[in-house]
Formats: structure tokens, sequence, C-alpha cells
């Protein structure tokens, strides 16, 4: 059964507003623990459950946020309706994390388009917070637009911080568009990611993903250092409803993070 | 524990059923009106019927309802009352149920506790116990002796003799059954395994070789065949195999009334409907032939191969009722290399 939290505050992210992020605070008890790359299901009665990746870090205090897209279907639509001090349950935490254990003392790369970028924002605040345990750390971060850019103020303070590289890109600029204008995985290429001693996070749309691993693989990354997070239907979000399998893996228990060397063993089914 | 047997005279099954109904919600196969076989609740032994003809659905609603209320809730302001279902105490006896139905409840009970434990079917299982009745002749479509799942989870089953039923005990609840009515069963003195073995060949269903099980190694390499697209293809996804499987388990979760007040049930669901794995940009089973894979590939390779038993008893009802007469046995048999020409050879032009 849900647990009762009360929303604290909406930000919309992008100009389109069709991306939001909900700060969400337990109602009775203390707030979860929980791990980057982890996901919660978000339930408003009436309406039903919806699975979304945690875009905070536990490093972050008492708030969980979500950010999510408005997708017009019956959960993401009454959610970007809710104003702050609305009830919102949750479901949680579900699924496995980013491999920190692996992470720890590497180089740690973070590739994101779009807007599947929220559970590698709150790897990357999870980092910075624990900054001693990681080597370097960059950030490519692509979108389609300017306005479609997700936490544009952190990703201001992250351009101007030693503590990270922040490669910023967006397909097409605009007026106030003074940044970088390509698609990442042209990027990637350009910058001649470093495979050495290191690991990447890569979420984003099929076909940014498509296209940037050939270029990985010329600059000598392998599969087993390459992980991804998922997006399927689910229900249940344990294990039993049958509908995020890929093979005999459920991506809701086992996943949504995956290696590509995982990956290559399963059915091409995702 | 080490398995038990006795005789049980034919003509104390009556007694058995009338004296069962008095500590235990007593489900057998009944007659509705429209003269259909169903599991029910015969309210006296004259409208049981006490035969190994299956029904068209299986058991399994007894442990999984086909409809459920998970949690009802209520809404005043931003305050919400939400309570989950006060779980019911019975326990439920399922008497003549059949073999390949009673059997399908040991292979789904990993799926509800492997991650997480689901209390409410959970719960209606341990409470349930199993009377089953072998079967003196194979059904219609049935492939059971091409399984070699276990009925040792199965409580008791009777095999029906020349004049008595051997009945097996398996597990402490059949155990507890028999010694409730313990004046109705005789202590079995010979060799029941060889009667039953006997009883299994003249019914035709003894198992043989190659078991399904051995498909496995071939489907996992058959994922990418060319010939899912022909043989798949004309699935129209109606469901209706994944509705009468005793072993489909897969469910939706759905919010039933409005935001003030109603409930969130759970409901069957089945992957060969195209809104299965359907999301707002993406669908990773795009083709119906693809969802009618997945149904195959969960029950004979990847939920053996995370859990042991085959998602399949063989009772053969998503051969008899598919509309469009899509044989499961001969898809397995040939994608996992048991037989070299497809189901219809010549038909698909092969």
């Amino acid at each position: 059964m849900p647990v009762p939290a009360t929303l604290e505050r909406v930000v919309v992210e992008t100009t389109a507003a069709d991306l939001k992020s909900f700060y969400l605070k337990f109602k009775d008890g203390p707030r979860w623990d929980y791990l980057p790359g982890q996901f919660a299901e978000l339930s408003l009665y009436g309406y039903g459950e919806s699975p979304i990746g945690i875009a905070s870090s536990p490093t972050e205090g008492e708030e969980l946020t979500f950010t999510v897209f408005n997708t017009e279907g019956k959960v993401t639509r009454a959610l970007h309706r809710l104003a702050p001090g609305a009830a919102v349950g949750l479901r949680g935490p579900l699924g496995n994390t980013w491999p920190l254990e692996e992470l720890r003392g590497k180089n740690v790369t973070v590739i994101g388009g779009g807007f599947a970028f929220t559970t590698q924002r709150s790897l990357i605040k999870y980092v910075l917070a624990n900054r001693k345990d990681f080597a370097d750390l960059t950030v490519v971060y692509g979108a389609r637009s300017p306005g479609a850019l997700l936490y544009k103020p952190e990703l201001a303070e992250w351009e101007k911080s030693p503590e990270l590289t922040l490669h910023l890109t967006v397909d097409k600029g605009d007026e106030t568009w003074t940044g970088r204008e390509g698609f990442v995985p042209t990027v990637v290429e350009e910058e001649k990611l470093p495979p050495d001693d290191a690991i990447a996070l890569i979420c984003g749309p099929p076909i940014m993903i498509k296209f940037t691993l050939p270029v990985m693989d010329k600059l000598g990354w392998k599969p087993e250092q390459i992980y991804t997070s998922l997006e399927m239907r689910m229900k249940c979000g344990v294990g039993m409803c049958g509908r995020c399998n890929i093979g005999p893996k459920y991506v809701c228990v086992d996943g949504p993070v995956f290696s590509f060397a995982e990956l290559s063993k399963l059915p091409q089914e995702y | 524990m080490a398995a038990e047997y006795y005789r049980l005279n034919k003509d104390k099954v009556g007694e058995l059923f009338e004296r069962a109904r008095a500590d235990y919600d007593v489900v057998a196969k009944t007659r509705d009106a429209n003269g259909n076989l169903v599991y029910g609740r015969p309210a006296t032994f004259d409208d049981v019927a006490f035969v190994d003809e299956q029904p068209p659905m299986s058991a399994k609603a007894f442990a999984l309802p086909q409809t459920e209320t998970l949690v009802r809730y209520e809404r005043e302001d931003e305050k919400i009352r939400a309570e989950g279902p006060e779980a019911e105490a019975r326990d439920v006896l399922l008497f003549g149920v059949n073999i390949c139905d009673a059997a399908a409840f040991d292979i789904i009970d990993h799926v509800f506790k492997w991650d997480y434990l689901d209390d409410p079917y959970l719960g209606r299982r341990a409470d349930a116990t199993l009377f089953a009745l072998a079967c003196a002749a194979v059904q219609q479509d049935c492939f059971c002796d091409r399984i070699s799942y276990a009925e040792d989870g199965v409580d008791t089953v009777a095999y029906p003799l020349e004049g008595y039923y051997l009945v097996k005990v398996q597990t402490e609840k059949g155990r507890k059954l028999v010694e409730r009515y313990h004046d109705l069963f005789d202590a079995e003195d010979g060799d029941a395994e060889a009667a039953i073995n006997t009883f299994r060949e003249k019914a035709g269903t003894a198992k043989k070789e190659p078991l399904l099980e051995s498909a496995r190694a071939g489907l996992e390499k058959a994922f990418e065949h060319a010939d899912w697209e022909i043989l798949a293809s004309t699935c129209i996804g109606c469901g209706i195999c994944t509705y009468t499987c005793p072993t489909c388990h897969c469910f939706d979760i759905q919010d039933e009334g409005s935001a003030i007040a109603g409930r969130r049930l759970r409901t069957w669901d089945h992957c060969t409907g195209r809104t299965f794995t359907a999301m707002p940009a993406h669908q990773p089973r795009d083709r119906q032939y693809k969802r009618y894979r997945q149904r195959l590939l969960h029950k004979f390779w990847y939920y053996p191969e995370r859990f042991g038993p085959l998602l399949c008893t063989g009772c053969g009802r998503c051969i008899t009722y598919c509309p469009v007469k899509i044989n499961i046995k001969e898809l397995v048999e040939y994608f996992g290399g048991l037989k070299d020409t497809p189901p219809g050879g010549a038909r698909h032009g092969k």
C-alpha cells in the first residue's frame, strides 16, 4: 500500500511546461533510505500509479524529488495539475541502483539526453556530496532546445564548478543560447571521452543511445563499462505482474540499471 | 513428508464431501445454469460433478481472483483514508480438482514470494487444501504427459481404480484432511506406486519423452527465429489462452471510482494484448507475434530459468479455446528444436 506524502513545492522545469519537478515529504515517519538509480510508484487514488525515477539524492535532505513528463496519461496529467499541499502516495524505493560499488574510486562519466536525465541528476548530486570517493566526474547533457534542459539553475552552478566537467549541448539553440549546438553522440566523439578507469552511465532516447554506443566503442569503451537505465511499462514494481521483463529479467527488480554486457545476453526486446 | 496411501471406497465419496462441508468452504466441479462445467460451491453431493472432465476455466481464481480489491480509499480535502480488505480466514477444500489445475498453484507460488510476499495470494494459498482427482483418460488437447511438473505439492490425489479410489497423501494439509475423516479411509497395503503407474499407462497420462522441458536449450537460441512472424502472427490477441490458463498470473492494477472515493483493484491481464507493454513513446512488443512469443517463452524459458518449473501444466485449454487454432505444444516442439517441421508444415510453405 502506498505511504502518504505531501507535495511541498512544484518547479516547472521546461518552457513547454511539460516537465515539472515535484518535491514530496513523507507525512508520517522519516524519509526512505534509497540510492541513486532507484524509482518509486507515484500514486494518486482515482487515477492510478506511475513508476518514476527518483531525481533527488539521499544526500539532499528530507524531500524526495520526481521530475515527471506529462505524457497525457491518467496519472501524469493529474500530477501536473496538483498544487502544493496535495496528498500523493509513494510506493518504494524500487529497483536496483546505479553501480555505486563499481563507480567507487573510478572516473564517472554521465551521458544524458532529454528528460531521462533525472536519476542521473541523483547520481551527480551523490558523487558531489561524496566527492573524495570518486575520481573525475564528467557530464554530457543534451536537450532539443535550451528551454528543454532540466535543472537549469543547477546546470549553471555545475558549469562554474571545479568539481566536475560539464558539456552542455542543445540540438538547436535560440537567440539567448551561447553554448554548444549538436547531438550528444557528436559531443562524446569531439570530447573523446576516455574509457580509462571509467564507468559510463548513459540515459536518453533510444536514438541517442543507438548513435552514441558506436562512438564509445571506437573510443575503446567496453560493454561492461557502460550502464543504462531502462524504461518499461510497469504496474506492481515488485516482480509479479509480468509486463516489464526482458527475457528472464524483471526490469522492476533486477533493473532498471543494466550494463550493456548484461543486456547483450538478453533477448533484444526493449 | 513421505507419501502415504489410503483407500477410499467409491460409495464413501459423497459422505466425505458432505462431512467436509462442515469444516471447509468446499469448492467442487458442478454444472451452472447453462449446463457448463465450472468450479463452484454445490450445496449437495448430487450437484457435484466428481468426474475428470476439465472445466473451461481453471481453478486459479481461488488463489488469484479475476478481480480483487487491494485498497479502498476515501478522500476529504487532502485527508485520505485508505484501507486494505480484511483477510478472510477460511479453509477452502478444492474437492475433485483436476491435477493440471491443482499442480498449477505450486508453480505460480514462486512469483508471489520471490521478491515481495503477496499476502492476499499467499494467505488464500495457505488456507486451501487440494483434493485432486486423477484423469482416467486424456482430455481433448491436453499434454501433461509431456511435462514433468511435480505433483508433490498437490496435497492429495485420488486415482480411480477398480472399486475404490487410491488416495495418495503428499503434504501435512492432505494428512490433516484424511485424519479428520479417518473412518472413511482404509489403509492401502498393496504396491500403491505400481498401481498408480499402471493406471497412468492405461489413462495415457504416463510421461512420454521428449518432455517439453528439453526444448529450453533450443528456445534460448530461437528468439530471433524468422518463423515466429509466420507462425504466431495469426494470434488475434484475444487473451482467452491466458484467462483459461491455470498458470498465467500476470495482472493489471487499476483504480475504479473517482478521486473522492473508490478502490484500487488487481485484475487479470494478458501479455497478448497490445496495451500490455505500450508506453507513451515506446512499445517493446510492437507486433502481435512478439506478444505471442513472450507468452510462449515466458512459460518455457524465462519462468523455468528463474524459478525451476515450466509455467505450464499441459492442460491444453489454450489449444482448445484458441479461435485461430494456435497450438503451443507444437510451437514449443518446433522452436525448441524437438521437431524439424513447423506445425501446419505445407500450409506455411515449408
